[in-house]
């Protein structure tokens, strides 16, 4: 069963085209890498799904849903953690996961409850009564991670959820989105990097200046990339060594001139 | 608030509603003001309420004017004024952070909240939000107004300072939606900077100067002219002595059509044309993505700029001229630097006013007298007051630890950097503000100052360096904003004046004897030049870091 589906999705900003006929279905429970450079298009992608953005042509559905109609019921049943930090952060932990909580019309006490528990997991139960303005990113990450998960969505979409965590929150994170794999949900997740999602993914979308150009799974990209199609992108997705090394010795000349 | 009772709450969310608007009254109660920012050592534990009390005090002064100014209908003008543009200023300077919040695009607009119920929690918190500064503003005044004028006056009031209150918002929206639609969000974020400068300059100037020049302009009859018949605050005073002293004449009654039908109109207009754009470029801004600064091109080296013309005229050594570019550029751009500086320019005016225009004598009169005086040297030395206050600002800076890299770098005598420094100061805002000095005093005075102005010139870069070098001295931009104490500004503002004083003293004596004023200019220049020596040269153990 599909639950998530995007036909003909095009988006442009200021007569820029940011998404150019996008055609993607995700299975429910499957964990879906979402990756491509910066500015390919990622982040208005899930944006769209989510019903953040309302400006689009195209059909998405979600759960059986047309995003355009129902996207408060859509948005009740998906958890969204947002790339860059942005939160109200003159609140505490505490209090800004019990608004977020109240948002979703969770219980009082399961707020408090799940509050408690998940920052202690995530180790910061000894901060929990401090304003956030003063906490780094990995930090603020964290809160946002528990602020998508609250209400225990069906569906999740991760917009570069490690970025700014430090290597041991990193692995944790990690953890957390193999178990939620285990678990039956299905995941959606964007990056710019391959490494992680190589590891954890089912299936991976590449996308490029708005264009997808690659569909699969990790074994199947990798005999396409031989084919040379995809060379380029997949290499700055994952880093070509030689490519670098070439870079990096053009830097020591220039130094040396 | 009455819109939201009217509204049949159709796809609202009581709950929710409820939920935002609380956190948002939470979160205004924590944020700092931007005019106090500056000022404040440590976080104060609830910032609105010092300013509520700020705008209580203020108002009990305008109130008070009942008992002092003999014509009712002046004091209902300044009254109504006050609340009008309190309020504005609020809205435009300190509420622009919650109106221009992207924040809320990013953590509200994913949950699932209807549209409706974002735009009523908005309009509901902006009506909690200024009713609280509202009830601050009016309540004393009002009540003043009902003892002495009686409850009619007192009611009337009321209900004039609520359609001033809503004129209020009705012109912040139309400004803010009318320059969205122009500029960019850094844009219009840098227009708010400026807009906060220009409000603290009119606030220091009105506060000090408007009292002396009532005090001439009063007499027992206040005729409004049409002049004053046209503008707002007006319109709604005239209702209320409408009321007070039944006077329903034809002007009466356009006055209170017009105090009903602007703001309503206004409203109307809003809600109607502005709010739905409005919002929708709002919601736009956090993803139109990164909006760069332009920044003059790097490659027009053929093109003449004041800074390099400076910079090849009094700077001679690499780390020097490296300085003076990189102070140049960063009093042009940070905004933490024009915030505490600009204002100061205020007190240029201010203190002209206080020794120029002495009271006692009315301002005509001391017009024409002018050329005779020996005013002028006050004109010559005052521009001391803006080169010293940057002194204090210029080591301030947001992102202070940028200034690392002066560590870093290998530099043999930071005093190089700090000469920049005062070599910015000097050319960049000393220079022009004397020039204009010079252009006032020459259309006063004429030829016969040229002289003086000329050792002024000489002695005020002298001052300058005196100055720098009595306090601790400290690389520009690379000390925290708020570690220096406030509390000795006064003290040192009080030096600052004594020491201009005396240098006003010694010239006014040179005065006295011939052709003493020139003679002079070569010594003061030697001086000058052996002061600037002392702060180029100075070793890092002087620095205080």
């Amino acid at each position: 069963m599909s639950v998530i589906q995007a036909r003909n999705l095009v988006k442009s900003y200021a007569g820029k085209t940011v998404l150019n006929n996008i055609n993607l279905t995700v299975e429910a429970g499957q964990v879906l890498g979402y990756i491509g450079p910066n500015g390919a298009g990622k982040s208005t992608t899930i944006k769209i799904i989510c019903g953040i953005i309302d400006e689009f042509s195209g059909e998405v559905n979600v759960m059986g849903m047309d995003v355009r109609k129902d996207a408060l019921e859509i948005k009740r049943r998906i958890g969204y953690v947002p790339e860059q930090a942005a939160m109200y952060d003159v609140l505490t932990p505490n209090e800004y996961l019990n608004f977020i909580g109240k948002l979703y019309h969770l219980e009082q006490q399961t707020i408090q409850k799940k509050t408690s528990d998940l920052l202690r997991v995530f180790e910061l139960q000894d901060r929990a009564n401090e304003r956030m303005s003063g906490f780094s990113k990995g930090m603020r990450q964290k809160v946002l991670l528990i602020s998508g998960l609250l209400h225990n969505p069906d569906i999740v979409f991760f917009d570069e959820p490690l970025s700014g965590l430090d290597a041991n929150a990193v692995i944790l994170v990690k953890e957390i989105l193999l178990q939620l794999k285990k678990s039956g949900k299905t995941i959606f997740y964007s990056s710019h990097i391959m490494d992680v999602v190589e590891k954890i993914s089912d299936r991976i979308i590449i996308i490029n200046a708005g264009n997808i150009v690659a569909d699969g799974n990790i074994e199947e990209l990798k005999s396409q990339v031989k084919q040379g199609s995809l060379e380029n992108i997949f290499t700055s997705l994952t880093g070509d060594e030689a490519a670098n090394n070439a870079k990096a010795s053009e830097f020591i000349q220039v130094l040396n001139s | 608030m009455l819109l939201v009772v009217k509204l049949k709450p159709t796809g609202v969310d009581i709950g929710q509603l409820r939920t935002i608007t609380e956190v948002k009254l939470l979160m205004d109660s924590r944020r700092t003001p931007p005019q106090w920012k500056k000022q404040q050592q440590k976080q104060m534990k609830n910032p609105m309420i010092f300013s509520m009390i700020m705008y209580a005090i203020m108002s009990t002064v305008i109130g008070v004017q009942a008992f002092l100014v003999p014509s009712m209908l002046l004091v209902q003008i300044i009254f109504f004024s006050t609340v009008f543009t309190l309020l504005l200023m609020t809205l435009i300077t300190d509420f622009s952070s919650v109106l221009l919040d992207t924040t809320d695009n990013s953590v509200l607009i994913p949950k699932p909240i209807s549209s409706k119920t974002i735009f009523l929690a908005r309009v509901l918190h902006i009506s909690i939000y200024l009713s609280q500064f509202f009830i601050s503003i009016a309540t004393i005044p009002v009540i003043i107004f009902a003892i002495k004028y009686g409850w009619i006056a007192g009611i009337t009031s009321l209900l004039g300072a609520i359609l001033m209150a809503l004129m209020s918002i009705c012109i912040a929206y139309l400004a803010y939606g009318l320059l969205l639609r122009i500029v960019s969000e850094q844009k219009l974020k840098d227009i708010i900077g400026y807009f906060q400068i220009v409000l603290s300059v009119v606030f220091m100037l009105s506060f000090q100067i408007l009292p002396s020049m009532l005090k001439f302009e009063l007499g027992y009859t206040f005729e409004p002219n049409t002049l004053i018949l046209c503008l707002p605050p007006t319109w709604p005073a005239m209702m209320v002595e409408s009321f007070a002293y039944t006077q329903f004449d034809s002007t009466h009654l356009l006055m209170i059509a017009l105090s009903f039908a602007t703001p309503i109109l206004g409203l109307w207009f809003v809600f109607k044309f502005l709010a739905p754009s409005f919002a929708k470029k709002l919601a736009a801004m956090g993803d139109s993505g990164e909006s760069s600064v332009k920044t003059s091109k790097p490659n027009k080296q053929n093109n003449f700029s004041l800074s390099n013309f400076w910079n090849r005229l009094v700077c001679k050594d690499g780390t020097e001229a490296a300085g003076f570019d990189l102070v140049w550029k960063i009093t042009s751009r940070d905004k933490g630097f024009k915030v505490a500086f600009y204002p100061g320019l205020a007190y240029l005016f201010i203190f002209f006013f206080i020794t120029v225009f002495k009271s006692g004598r009315g301002f005509a009169q001391v017009w024409e007298t002018l050329p005779n005086s020996n005013s002028f040297l006050w004109l010559v030395y005052l521009p001391t007051m803006i080169s010293t206050t940057a002194i204090y600002v210029l080591p301030m800076y947001e992102n202070f630890t940028a200034a690392w890299i002066y560590n870093s770098a290998p530099i043999k005598t930071p005093g190089n950097l700090v000469s920049a420094a005062a070599k910015v100061v000097l050319t960049k805002f000393f220079f022009p503000i004397y020039l204009v000095m010079l252009a006032f005093a020459y259309y006063v005075w004429g030829y016969k100052i040229l002289d003086d102005f000329l050792l002024g010139v000489i002695n005020n870069i002298s001052l300058f360096y005196i100055v720098y070098l009595l306090n601790d001295i400290s690389l520009p931009f690379s000390q925290k904003p708020n570690i220096k104490q406030q509390s000795g500004k006064l003290v040192k503002t009080i030096l600052q004046f004594l020491l201009i004083g005396g240098m006003v003293g010694l010239h006014y004596l040179a005065l006295k004897v011939s052709f003493l004023v020139l003679a002079l200019i070569l010594p003061a220049g030697i001086a000058s030049y052996f002061l600037h020596k002392k702060l180029l040269n100075l070793p890092w153990d002087k620095i205080k870091l």
